[in-house]
């Protein structure tokens, strides 16, 4: 028991350390993102749909992981990810000169939202990294 | 599939059917009123998950009032759930235009080497074939939407025909064979045609998107991969709009409800399903665990709430240093039903030593002996063999 106990705070310091900060996506943004996406469609971006995008959002996270820390993260940069831009040709991926935390919009990006792991995603040039949650098993 | 019908005699009945949370809150879905007095009425809607529907009908008289009555019928179907796709052209499972739900997939990537033609992109692919069984044309329409009924995004392309899906499969993956018809419209429903015209121009500039094949004959094969832009977990349909023509319906292969998996994870047997098809249907899951595939225990009776559709239960009372064998069974409201194939999770540890060899007569033999040897090994089990030595 007092060795698990050990073990549980090592493993907490440990992932403490690697992540300092968590900045939630603004779910509040969710009609201007989806607007934004789903330009040519807007079929996609009804009430409905984003009630769906929220529950998505509500799994992202942007977190800052220092470069001496990576060796304990498994990433993909965030650029080899396939935009969802079937509907507007102008969508862009976020890399270090354009990548703003507060209006990152994570419905651009065919993230798999279907993995039972926590995935992270770098920005490519900087710092940030996308943390998408694992999906909840009931 | 719900259908309402009245049969009214001697007055003239209408039918409204409205969606919404109460009555002061009514969003009309549909009106009926095909005839006059004593002209039987219906409608065949398909209803979302989770949506409350009002029904109202009434007698249509210019005096204003009526004391006229009769029965109104209400009646509803669920389609059965078919295999999902293969994920690559060689794994492709049939389909046909029946009542069936089809699982789509998330999260793949497809094959490479066939020709896409207008699908630029082909995020989570299904492969499908289907086998012509009355000749002529056929106009179908592929929808795909999630279990609450709202539309995904889906694209095809289709090839033949083939002779077989062996020599299909060899030439598509090739990329030998080019699609005959294909879209990339944003649409959740398209439109796939033989004989007819079929697919779409929309977002392709490659060719083969929107065209008219010729009639299909009877035995030709048809290779459909239909792909899920949205990415979204959900279900497809096929439904023939028009046409002379038919696909065979008997080989489209059914499906258990369930993706059921196990894996020994943190000292615990872990076991997963999803639950495809009206969730509302199954109202409970027994999971049963063995260690010889023949009796059979409770681990677990987990109540569906008519919403879940993943489910993770751990078994923690595993016998270990055995393989453990598990079976679901799910129950629908009828109380019938249904089990799963049998999976089975490894928890040995130690590689079984031999402890020693007998004869039929129980005798302790060395590895020389000649004839029926029974291996026994530290487990508990046994092996028979016949040795030549001599």
């Amino acid at each position: 028991m007092k060795l698990k106990l050990i073990l549980l705070t090592i493993c907490f310091s440990i992932t403490f350390a690697v992540i300092a900060q968590e900045q939630k996506v603004n779910v509040s943004n969710v009609q201007l993102f989806a607007n934004e996406v789903y330009k040519s469609a807007p079929e996609y971006a009804t009430t409905a749909y984003l009630e769906k995008y929220k529950a998505k959002m509500e799994r992202i996270a942007i977190v800052q992981i220092a470069e001496e820390k990576l060796n304990n993260v498994k990433f993909v940069n965030l650029s080899e990810v396939p935009l969802m831009d079937k509907y507007n040709d102008n969508l862009t991926h976020d890399i270090a000169g354009n990548f703003d935390s507060s209006t990152f919009n994570p419905l651009k990006y065919r993230f798999n939202y279907n993995l039972n792991y926590d995935q992270y995603f770098r920005v490519v040039g900087t710092n940030y990294f996308i943390k998408l949650s694992k999906i909840e098993l009931k | 599939m719900t259908v309402l019908s009245a049969a009214p005699t001697g007055w003239d009945a209408e039918i409204v059917v409205y969606s919404g949370a109460s009555c002061a809150s009514l969003t009309n879905v549909d009106c009926i009123d095909n005839g006059g007095s004593g002209t039987a009425e219906s409608y065949q809607f398909t209803p979302a998950n989770g949506t409350r529907y009002y029904i109202y009908v009434a007698h249509y008289s210019t005096s204003g009032s009526s004391s006229n009555t009769g029965v109104v019928n209400v009646g509803r179907t669920c389609p059965e759930v078919a295999v999902a796709g293969g994920q690559v052209c060689s794994a492709a499972t049939p389909f046909c235009s029946g009542s069936y739900l089809f699982p789509n997939v998330t999260g793949t990537t497809a094959q490479s080497g066939p020709d896409y033609a207008c699908l630029y992109s082909q995020p989570s692919p299904v492969w499908y074939y289907m086998e012509i069984s009355t000749a002529g044309s056929m106009i179908m329409n592929i929808s795909q939407s999630d279990g609450s009924g709202n539309g995904l995004d889906v694209d095809f392309a289709l090839w033949g025909p083939f002779t077989n899906t062996t020599t299909a499969c060899s030439q598509i993956s090739s990329g030998t064979a080019l699609p005959i018809q294909s879209s990339y419209s944003a649409s959740s429903v398209e439109t796939m045609a033989i004989g007819a015209t079929g697919g779409s121009n929309s977002i392709c500039s490659h060719g083969n998107g929107q065209t008219t094949p010729p009639s299909a004959a009877v035995g030709q094969i048809y290779v459909a991969m239909i792909t899920n832009y949205a990415d979204d977990p959900g279900f497809i349909t096929f439904s023939q709009t028009g046409g002379t023509g038919a696909a065979n319906c008997a080989i489209v292969v059914l499906s258990s409800p369930i993706n059921f998996s196990g894996e020994f994870e943190n000292n615990k047997n872990v076991l997963s399903w999803e639950l495809f098809g009206e969730l509302e249907n199954i109202t409970h899951f027994n999971l049963l665990s063995s260690i010889d595939g023949e009796k059979w225990q409770l681990v677990k009776k987990i109540v569906q709430d008519g919403t879940t559709s993943n489910f993770e239960v751990t078994d923690e009372r595993f016998v270990k240093n055995k393989i453990n064998y598990y079976k679901l069974q799910s129950f629908n409201k009828d109380g019938v039903g249904e089990e799963s194939d049998i999976i089975s999770i490894d928890n040995r540890t130690e590689i079984p030593t031999l402890i020693k060899r007998v004869n039929l007569m129980g005798q302790e033999v060395d590895d020389q002996y000649p004839g029926l040897v029974i291996y026994i090994y530290s487990d508990g089990s046994t092996v028979k063999q016949i040795n030549n030595t001599k």
